[in-house]
């Protein structure tokens, strides 16, 4: 659905790149995840691919619709969730859906039944002046539906939001996928992305580091942990163990031997902890 | 006043960076050179005639003592040229070798009389003997000039009001307002601060507007006195709009109702007798544009630059009084 | 497209509704109409007062005064004073003034002009020639000149100069409106970013910017219908101000976006776009002095509007000026409409 193979963009327009040989492919239905911290290029890329930044090198294409000249009918078929609650503060919630749906030439949802979808109902007559952050977020990612998109781009959908919100949020976008959506992410969020994401892109000054299904980047980078709470002489310590390491491997079997050990736990390691090992860089 | 100080350097730095400060600057001295130039033709400006050549050269001449003169070769090209917009007279011979005047029918009466009068007088031969002669009160300042220039002055320092406006949304929007409200500075400081801009710039420009403009040889100490009192109406002014504007586009319409009544102020002080001024002693900037008219004529005497001050001020603290509170919750 | 332009148009109207944005222009409307019919007086005249003292005694001193009171019945502001100080003391307080004393030099009739002094000389030879001949008139035969006119004889000075100022009023706020305002609403959807949720919408360019121009063509034509009803009732043609507003409009408008897309933010934007208004209104000059018109003000698209906007006001008949402005404004704004585009389309993506 959408592909991008060697995208490039300067925003000075020279050589000093923001986003540098950028390929990646995302197949129909999938959900493609785009991790990476702040300033990494995320949005850069997101921007190009729905047209708010020009193409100026490489090649992308939507739905074989090539973005360096989009076509009207790109529009109809994309949903776009923005990060930064753009709408127009004077319309209320319902106004500022009705507006928006008009501007499709194909079938829209009914913006009523999407703003019961996000627990809007009952502020969908009131300005959004009016609405909390989490109010006009949960606005603007129920507009980015209100074409049906087949490809929907959500940049960072959850944050700012409440647990519960943020579950709701996760079960549309989950919901929409299993509908046929294709759904492309942009988040720093790992445990969202490890959530919702069939397949994830490392992002990192610029470049792809990676891509791969978060569970074979777990297989891959990450190592199995073993957490232990024990007790020494009177005190209680507390100390991870590799799998994989000989060295951690003894010292734990020493300490069940000696039965010091107060708790045990498995552990995964972390999508964070596996983007540090391949970039070197923390997510924040 | 350090921290006084250094919001006025923040403000500077970050409107230096975009160019605004310059703009402020820039715009002014395009204007008051666009008027240097417009100043002499519009003052001297006078009658039209389109003549036909058939009429000769001597007469071609006695109507220019009396204005513009265009000659054309014929009637048709004449008659086209009368039908433009303009007020002008075209004058030819008839047949029997006569004077006729071409006109459209919607000229004003100078431009209807005065041909008629050139030509009697070049035709008709008895007079009676009576002396002219012409003298003046030594005014050489045309109107023109000086309502420009002041109109210029008050515009220039009004901008600057407005751009401290416009400056307090776009803080507001941006939420920096709120921030400075947290740290220990105080609102008081904040104003001065701010207000500094819209002070300074205005007395550089009336300054750079009157070099222009070749005015600079009137009392230079009242000009700045005056440019000091208006520019404070300015940055009042510049708050209010601040502060009650929640976006630009409610900022520009005060700026509009702004305008309307600064220019209200100005057209009343040229069109009204002396009798209906009262009707504009509200306006503070009535009082900024009968000063620098004093200043600029010098007929203005220092006891009446007190007064016109006086009248700004007390004007000004009363504006700012009445929406003391409305600029007080504004900046929280 | 059409539904886009709807939509787009009844988002705009609200928003600007809800922004106060109508209630200004109605206000400033009816301020304006009060300022019309109540504070500039009717009788209001660029032309100067004349003070005249008259001290002659001679053997013609019947025929002079004749000659000098009929012009005091005549003219509004001509006015006798009972001495030469007395001219003096009005000069001064009123700077569109002259004085003449008739008095008595070498055994002669003595006609003395006092100026203010920045007179130029043709102004001066014509207020000698126009006594002149006034005063020779009574000497000498009617000298009659045939005048052909070309359209129907139209007294101008017959409007109260008061109602007269309403097309200066037509052209600076509901045509101007559109050219001041129009980058706020840019600006205002640049800061808020809604314009990048409608660029990810099928809604394209053209279309945006139409619904804003529609916009400000709305709140001129409500602000042109108040006015002009409340200054001039029926008598003024209002299908050919509706045209000429509109189109007027249109242009500014575009013209106003065109000067906007080269700045980022509204305070910048606003200070060469307050600049440009203040060019716009040099033509004004014209309005009141027709006979001055150099190229330089001739060429500015406010010229001909205005003496358009004058007939639409007061009907004289000469739609020609009417068609010919339509025509103008109708190629202005098409080619505006274009650049337009064309600088937003660089504008609003991003960089």
């Amino acid at each position: 659905m959408i592909k991008v193979k060697n995208l490039y963009h300067s925003y000075s327009n020279d050589t000093n790149y923001s986003v540098e040989d950028i390929n990646f492919e995302v197949e129909k239905g999938e959900i493609f995840g785009f991790l990476g911290p702040s300033g990494a290029g995320k949005s850069t890329t997101q921007k190009i691919l729905i047209g708010l930044l020009p193409l100026q090198k490489g090649e992308a294409s939507i739905s074989d619709y090539n973005i360096r000249s989009p076509k009207e009918e790109l529009f109809n078929l994309i949903g776009v969730s923005f990060e930064h609650p753009n709408v127009y503060r004077k319309l209320s919630g319902l106004e500022n859906l009705e507006f928006y749906r008009k501007m499709f030439s194909v079938k829209t949802e009914d913006p009523m039944k999407l703003l019961r979808m996000v627990g809007l109902e009952n502020a969908a007559k009131k300005k959004a002046d009016g609405y909390s952050k989490g109010m006009l977020q949960r606005l603007v990612f129920v507009r980015s539906m209100i074409n049906n998109p087949k490809i929907w781009f959500l940049d960072e959908p959850t944050s700012g939001l409440d647990p519960n919100s943020a579950s709701e949020i996760k079960k549309v976008i989950k919901e929409k996928n299993k509908e046929g959506a294709t759904i492309f992410l942009t988040t720093h969020n790992m445990y969202i992305a490890d959530e919702l994401c069939d397949r994830i892109a490392f992002i990192n000054e610029g470049k792809i580091e990676l891509i791969d299904s978060p569970r074979n980047l777990k297989l891959k980078y990450g190592e199995k942990l073993i957490k232990v709470e024990y007790k020494e002489n009177g005190k209680l310590k507390k100390e991870s163990f590799s799998m994989v390491n000989d060295k951690d491997r003894e010292m734990l079997n020493s300490l069940i031997s000696t039965g010091k050990i107060e708790t045990m736990h498995s552990q995964e390691a972390t999508l964070e902890e596996i983007f540090i090992k391949v970039t070197g860089r923390g997510l924040k | 006043m350090n921290r006084i100080i250094n919001i006025f350097k923040r403000d500077i730095s970050s409107s230096v960076r975009d160019f605004l400060i310059l703009y402020m600057i820039i715009a002014p001295v395009l204007l008051a050179i666009g008027l240097k130039f417009f100043i002499p033709s519009a003052t001297s400006a006078s009658l039209q005639f389109a003549l036909d050549s058939s009429v000769g050269n001597e007469v071609i001449e006695e109507f220019r003592r009396y204005g513009n003169v265009e000659v054309y070769s014929s009637i048709g090209e004449i008659e086209d040229r009368v039908n433009k917009i303009d007020d002008i007279a075209g004058i030819t011979l008839n047949d029997k070798g006569n004077f006729e005047m071409v006109l459209e029918g919607n000229e004003t009466h100078d431009t209807k009389e005065i041909p008629q009068k050139i030509i009697r007088s070049i035709v008709g031969k008895e007079e009676l003997n009576v002396g002219y002669f012409v003298r003046d009160i030594g005014i050489k300042m045309s109107p023109i000039a000086w309502i420009g220039g002041i109109s210029l002055i008050i515009t220039a320092i009004t901008i600057g009001g407005i751009l401290i406006g416009l400056n307090i949304i776009e803080e507001k929007e941006s939420k920096t307002i709120m921030a400075l409200n947290v740290s220990p500075m105080g609102k008081v400081e904040f104003i001065i601060g701010k207000s500094i801009i819209g002070i300074l710039i205005p007395i550089i420009n009336v300054f750079i507007i009157l070099w222009i403009l070749n005015m600079l040889d009137v009392n230079l100490i009242m000009v700045l006195i005056m440019t000091l009192a208006s520019s404070i109406i300015g940055v009042v002014i510049g708050f209010l709009i601040g502060v009650t504007s929640s976006n630009q586009i409610a900022g520009i319409a005060n700026m509009k109702l702004l305008f309307l009544i600064v220019g209200a102020s100005i057209i009343g002080a040229i069109l009204l007798p002396e009798t209906k001024h009262f009707l504009l002693y509200w306006i503070p900037t009535y009082w900024s544009f009968i000063g620098f008219k004093g200043i600029l004529l010098q007929t203005i005497t220092w006891g009446q630059v007190g007064v016109y001050i006086t009248w700004i001020l007390a004007l000004t603290i009363l504006i700012f009084l009445l929406f003391k509170r409305r600029i007080n919750k504004g900046l929280a | 497209m059409l539904k886009r332009y709807f939509g787009l148009l009844k988002k705009d109207i609200m928003v600007s509704f809800r922004n106060y944005f109508f209630l200004v222009v109605v206000g400033v409307a009816l301020i304006f109409v009060s300022i019309i019919n109540f504070v500039i007086p009717e009788d209001a005249e660029i032309k100067p007062n004349v003070y005249y003292y008259f001290e002659y005694e001679g053997e013609h001193k019947d025929l002079l005064r004749d000659v000098f009171k009929e012009s005091e019945a005549k003219h509004k502001k001509v006015t006798s004073v009972g001495s030469r100080e007395e001219i003096l003391e009005n000069m001064k307080k009123n700077f569109n003034s002259i004085g003449m004393v008739m008095g008595e030099r070498d055994n002669r009739p003595a006609l003395e002009f006092i100026l203010q002094g920045y007179e130029n000389q043709e102004v001066i030879n014509s207020l000698i020639l126009s006594m002149k001949d006034d005063i020779d008139a009574r000497v000498r035969a009617d000298i009659e000149i045939d005048t052909l006119l070309l359209k129907g004889e139209v007294e101008q000075e017959k409007v109260p100069f008061n109602k007269n100022v309403l097309p200066i009023f037509l052209t600076l706020e509901p045509i101007m409106l559109g050219f001041v305002m129009i980058a706020a609403f840019i600006f205002m959807e640049k800061d808020e970013e809604t314009i990048k949720a409608y660029r990810v919408s099928p809604g394209r360019l053209p279309e945006y910017l139409a619904s804003k121009i529609t916009l400000m063509v709305i709140l001129g034509l409500i602000s042109t219908l108040i006015s002009t009803a409340l200054v001039v009732g029926t008598k003024a043609n209002y299908l050919s101000l509706i045209v000429i507003v509109t189109l007027g409009s249109i242009f500014a408008s575009n013209l106003g976006l065109i000067v906007a897309s080269f700045f980022d933010s509204i305070s910048k934007s606003i200070i060469w776009i307050l600049s440009f208004n203040i060019v716009f209104s040099v033509p004004f000059a014209s309005y009141f002095m027709p006979n001055f018109a150099p190229l330089y003000i001739r060429i500015l698209p406010t010229y001909s509007l205005q003496f358009a906007l004058r007939e639409a006001v007061f009907p004289t008949g000469n739609m020609e000026v009417i068609y010919s402005t339509v025509m103008t404004f109708i190629v202005l704004s098409l080619i505006s409409y274009g650049l337009a585009i064309l600088a937003y389309k660089r504008n609003l993506v991003e960089n």
